[in-house]
């Protein structure tokens, strides 16, 4: 943990990592928001829930971001958050649909 | 792998990131292409979730506007395009990465062709819906 290899990185590369990781996270969480007012309006209330479980859990990647162990586990987390919240969409579209 | 001379965890630390099929094969690449590779992962994620996010305000407005069921199938598609397309990031990256780590040369990008045809396809049937309507009427 002495050196970082990208310390001084002119291009400042880590710090566009961590804005794009901020917009994707903070993204997902207005998204979740906007699925969950519309779940309320519609009446589906565990779209609610689950859309408003997603919102938080993207506020909370927002403040802790990318970590240090790699890409992985959170690309798979804010992967999982978005499926979650297409299928509430999807849901939501056939409940209005029929 | 012990003389890994640009290991960004140090020398002594076994190297613990996940997942196994992508770390385990060859060796780090420049930590900027690494960057780089999730940047554009996340901006595939980004895309996914705008699918998503259209195909919610279609809905919305189809049941506000009471608007033909067209509209609402639209919506579902986008809304599930949109998740597919999240997942297919994840894979993409995880195969950019591992040609990365075994400097091979980066494989094509997968999701393209089909976002491309899908949003052509869905202009087409927009426009001949359009089209439909607007014969109906006259």
């Amino acid at each position: 943990m002495s050196r970082d290899p990208v310390a001084r990185d002119p291009g400042l590369q880590p710090e566009r990592t961590a804005l794009a990781w901020q917009r994707t996270a903070l993204s997902t969480s207005m998204v979740a928001l906007v699925v969950a007012f519309a779940c309320l309006r519609s009446g589906f209330l565990i779209g609610t829930l689950v859309a408003g479980a997603v919102a938080v859990g993207g506020g909370v990647m927002l403040f802790t971001g990318r970590g240090r162990r790699g890409a992985w586990t959170p690309l798979v987390r804010i992967t999982a958050l978005i499926i979650a919240t297409a299928v509430i969409g999807g849901v939501l579209a056939l409940l209005i649909l029929f | 792998m012990s003389e890994r001379p640009e290991s960004p965890t140090g020398d002594a630390e076994p190297d613990a990131r996940r997942p196994r099929s992508v770390y385990g094969v060859g060796s780090d690449p420049d930590v900027r292409f690494s960057l780089a590779n999730e940047r554009t992962a996340l901006a595939w994620v980004r895309t996914g979730l705008a699918l998503v996010a259209g195909g919610v305000a279609l809905t919305t407005l189809a049941a506000l506007a009471d608007l033909p069921w067209v509209i609402d199938a639209v919506a579902l598609v986008a809304c599930l395009a949109g998740g597919l397309l999240a997942a297919s990031a994840l894979f993409s990256w995880r195969r950019a990465e591992r040609a990365l780590r075994e400097g091979r040369s980066l494989p094509a990008p997968a999701a393209l062709p089909w976002l491309v045809g899908g949003v052509v396809v869905l202009a087409l049937v927009l426009a001949a819906y359009a089209v439909f309507e607007l014969a109906g009427d006259l």
